[in-house]
């Protein structure tokens, strides 16, 4: 039940055709797109040739054909190695869009991103450039288990230098690879495991969408909330029930958590008073925490009840697929929170 | 489950103990060992802890009596139970914050603003920082309302009802000085009523006094065999004030005009098929009349002005356009259409649709009532011709719609069937003349006459 059958809410057409593309067909259309338009675009990863040229979730499918081994690189199994090499051929002047096949382990890729990629630019008083894209998959779901079933955005947006890409649906994937892959900076594009399969609205032809612009993804008076991944498709079906007794949410993805459009967030919330944050991040000092500081410092005097987190337990995610549902934050939380909120329960 | 409060045994000799006060409120959270109350004993005053952590349910003995000990004074329940008059709702499944902790860590369950800034006082009231806004916007305190909110808390809508009672009142403060309050309070008197004479228009002594005298005067006759009196409800008694005092205090003066719609029938005709495609589903009269009114008005500002007493005249910044809509089984309110000058016809008709159908429907928000600068009173579905309306304090001016329906007329000197309406315009003589506010219903019937301009142009 995880998977969202709904296509979210409407993409904002681009011109030409739109057609109903998976969100993995949409990123692999923005790397083939981009490794096209710019020769010093680059791709790398474990098995990112093999599996049918596709890694495990069929991303860079076909683009070996395409490009040549040359600029789609199968590496050996070292993360440290993948993030190292790729930040320093950003350096040398290329645009590498590295893999890391799950987020969880990013551990072992930190010092070159966090010590290097999201530094030089800085100490080398803007000399250098570090055009680098780091694409990894989170979120739970799939009953991969504790180890490959975590969102660990957090780690990366706590660093100043890097940005940090969190897209939802196919249309945004594809506008959001394609911004991440031409910016001078590092960015970690983290993409979400059950969302591969999700299809909804890709126009044909050239668009990209500018990293800090947030998407209200449907409207509303009463309560606003943010959602980040799969938690923007259970908000908006929150929304759907909610507004059947007439309480109105209006759901807003960032899109981007680094940089983050406060000013969306913060002007929906001066409408609405109320605020939930949700992501399958664990609640505990998780980015959701910042959201809300932002709107109480930027927004105090116009909150109506206490901001509200909806996000997953702080276990490690349970392999059992009825435990992984119960760690995750559902639909169901969403509507009783939104409920109590707006009830004066809250 | 809730914990009982008995009356302690606080000596061995002790048999009975007396209530001095409670330090907690009914529906207070309370901690474990929290002072709760004091007892009075033969001996001495005592402070009784809380035997429990929750919130304090029922205060079963009040300050002042004196029980057996054992005897059961209050009960505390848990603060997950409902407290009181429970909510109609289920309350959620997944508890406050809506992600139960699996991990449970060793929090109590009662986070929140409230709780934390428990002082033991008991007294503070909660007002989210919301409500405090909109109450300094519109000058209230908000500590003097009774919040809605869990544990009493003072949200926006708290803040809005009350305002809304008060706006629904005359809509500037009554001057008075404290002693004539007081005395007007000791009688029963409206001080709205009553017409100040002292520094600023307030209100003195001597002003009620003389009030007082009057109403004695008039109430004088004797009750011969009367039919009972009913007691008016609110919206009626607010009503009954404020057209008593419009009508008292302003120099009212009504002019009418019949004008020819045949044209503008037309027009009307003509648009609302086109305002039906882009999803306005009607076009009424009073749309048209809203935005011809509103055309009028900019450029006879002086139809907006309004009486500030003892000070001047203030001059409103927009041309905002009430339109009274009566109410089943009885009542008035009046929805407001803000910009009514720059807006298009088309929008102003579409929120005129959905303020009336949201003003039948009971649900107006105060602030779609406020601000109006203008009314607009149509009385021509009831085949009245033309009327004397009241003015709408602090307004200066308001427009009377009469019947719109076909009559012979004299057009270029043969007799033909025109649709003609009677416009009356009630305008205060303090503000402006017999002349300007002429030119301005002129003016107006011009623009409903020659419809095109209410297109913009």
């Amino acid at each position: 039940m995880a998977v969202p059958t709904a296509p979210a809410a409407g993409a904002p057409s681009a011109g030409g055709t739109v057609r109903h593309l998976t969100y993995a067909e949409a990123l692999n259309e923005a790397l083939r797109e981009e490794m096209r338009r710019d020769p010093s675009v680059f791709v790398m990863g474990e098995d990112v040739a093999v599996w049918g040229g596709g890694g495990v979730f069929g991303v860079t499918r076909g683009l070996v054909e395409e490009f040549g081994p040359e600029r789609v690189r199968d590496t050996p199994i070292s993360e440290e190695a993948i993030a190292a090499v790729a930040v320093g051929a950003a350096l040398t002047g290329s645009r590498p869009v590295a893999e890391i096949m799950y987020v969880d382990f990013m551990g072992l890729a930190m010092d070159p991103i966090a010590n290097q990629a999201a530094k030089l630019r800085y100490m080398f008083g803007g000399k250098a450039r570090v055009p680098v894209v780091i694409r990894a998959q989170e979120g739970a779901g799939r009953g991969n288990a504790a180890q490959h079933s975590q969102s660990l955005e957090a780690w990366f947006c706590h660093i100043p230098g890097l940005k940090v890409v969190t897209p939802s649906t196919p249309y945004d994937a594809k506008g959001l690879l394609k911004a991440a892959i031409r910016d001078d900076n590092p960015v970690i594009f983290l993409e979400h495991k059950v969302l591969y399969g999700l299809r909804g609205p890709v126009p044909e032809g050239e668009y990209t969408v500018p990293l800090g612009v947030a998407d209200v993804k449907r409207e509303g008076r009463h309560v606003t909330v943010v959602g980040i991944h799969t938690m923007v498709h259970k908000a908006l079906q929150a929304a759907e029930q909610l507004a059947a007794e007439g309480i109105e949410l209006e759901v807003i993805d960032p899109r981007t958590l680094v940089p983050l459009d406060e000013e969306t967030i913060v002007n929906s919330v001066r409408k609405t008073g109320r605020l939930i944050v949700s992501h399958e991040a664990y609640r505990n000092a998780g980015y959701g925490a910042e959201i809300v500081s932002r709107v109480v410092e930027a927004a105090f005097d116009y909150l109506d009840a206490p901001p509200q987190r909806v996000c997953a337990r702080d276990v490690p995610v349970p392999y059992a697929a009825p435990l992984e549902q119960a760690a995750l934050p559902q639909v169901a939380d969403l509507v009783a929170t939104a409920r109590a909120l707006v009830r004066k329960e809250l | 489950m809730a914990t009982p409060v008995t009356m302690p045994v606080l000596g061995l000799t002790m048999e009975e103990g007396t209530i001095a006060q409670w330090l907690k409120r009914e529906g207070e959270p309370v901690e474990k060992d929290e002072p709760l109350l004091l007892v009075e004993t033969d001996k001495a005053t005592v402070e009784v802890p809380a035997p429990a952590s929750g919130v304090l349910r029922r205060i079963v003995v009040p300050p002042g009596q004196t029980v057996p000990v054992k005897t059961v004074i209050a009960e505390i329940a848990a603060p997950d139970e409902p407290v009181a008059a429970p909510p109609p709702s289920a309350p959620p499944a997944a508890g406050p914050g809506g992600a139960p902790q699996v991990a449970a860590p060793a929090r109590p369950l009662t986070p929140g603003p409230a709780a934390a800034g428990g002082d033991g006082g008991g007294s503070r009231v909660f007002v989210s920082p919301r409500a405090r806004r909109r109450a300094r916007e519109l000058g209230l305190d908000p500590t003097t309302l009774r919040g809605s909110g869990p544990r009493g808390r003072v949200v926006e809508e708290d803040v809005l009802a009350a305002a809304a009672v008060i706006t629904t009142a005359p809509a500037e403060r009554v001057l008075a000085t404290p002693l004539a309050r007081k005395l007007a309070e000791e009688h029963g008197l409206d001080l709205a009523a009553v017409a100040g004479s002292g520094p600023g228009g307030r209100i003195t002594q001597d002003d009620v006094r003389r009030a007082l005298e009057e109403r004695a005067a008039v109430a004088a006759p004797p009750p011969a065999a009367q039919a009972p009196v009913a007691p008016l409800s609110r919206l009626r008694r607010l009503t009954a004030e404020r057209m008593a005092a419009s009508a008292r205090s302003v120099a009212r003066v009504t002019l009418h005009l019949e004008a020819d719609f045949t044209e503008a029938a037309r027009f009307r005709q003509q648009l609302a098929p086109e305002f039906a495609r882009l999803g306005v589903p009607r076009l009424p009269w009073d749309a048209l009349l809203v935005k011809a009114a509103g055309l009028a008005l900019a450029e006879h500002p002086r139809l907006l002005a309004q009486w500030v007493e003892g000070a001047g005249l203030r001059q409103p910044s927009g041309v905002h356009v009430g339109v009274a809509v009566a109410l089943e089984p009885e009542g008035l309110v009046v929805p407001v259409l803000r910009d009514a000058d720059t807006r298009s016809l088309r929008a102003l008709t579409a929120d005129l649709l959905t303020l009336v159908e949201k003003a039948r429907a009971g649900r107006l928000l105060p602030d779609e009532m406020q601000g109006g600068t203008f009314t607009i009173t149509n009385l021509g579905a009831y085949r009245i011709d033309g009327f004397t309306p009241i003015i709408n304090p602090p307004e200066t001016a308001i427009l009377g719609v009469g019947r719109i329906a076909d009559q012979p007329a004299v057009v270029d000197g043969q007799l033909a069937i025109r649709t003609r309406c009677t416009l009356s315009l009630s305008f205060d003589h303090r503000v402006v003349d017999g002349a300007p506010a002429a030119a301005f219903l002129r003016r107006l019937a011009e623009l409903l006459e020659r419809p095109y301009a209410l297109l913009g142009i």
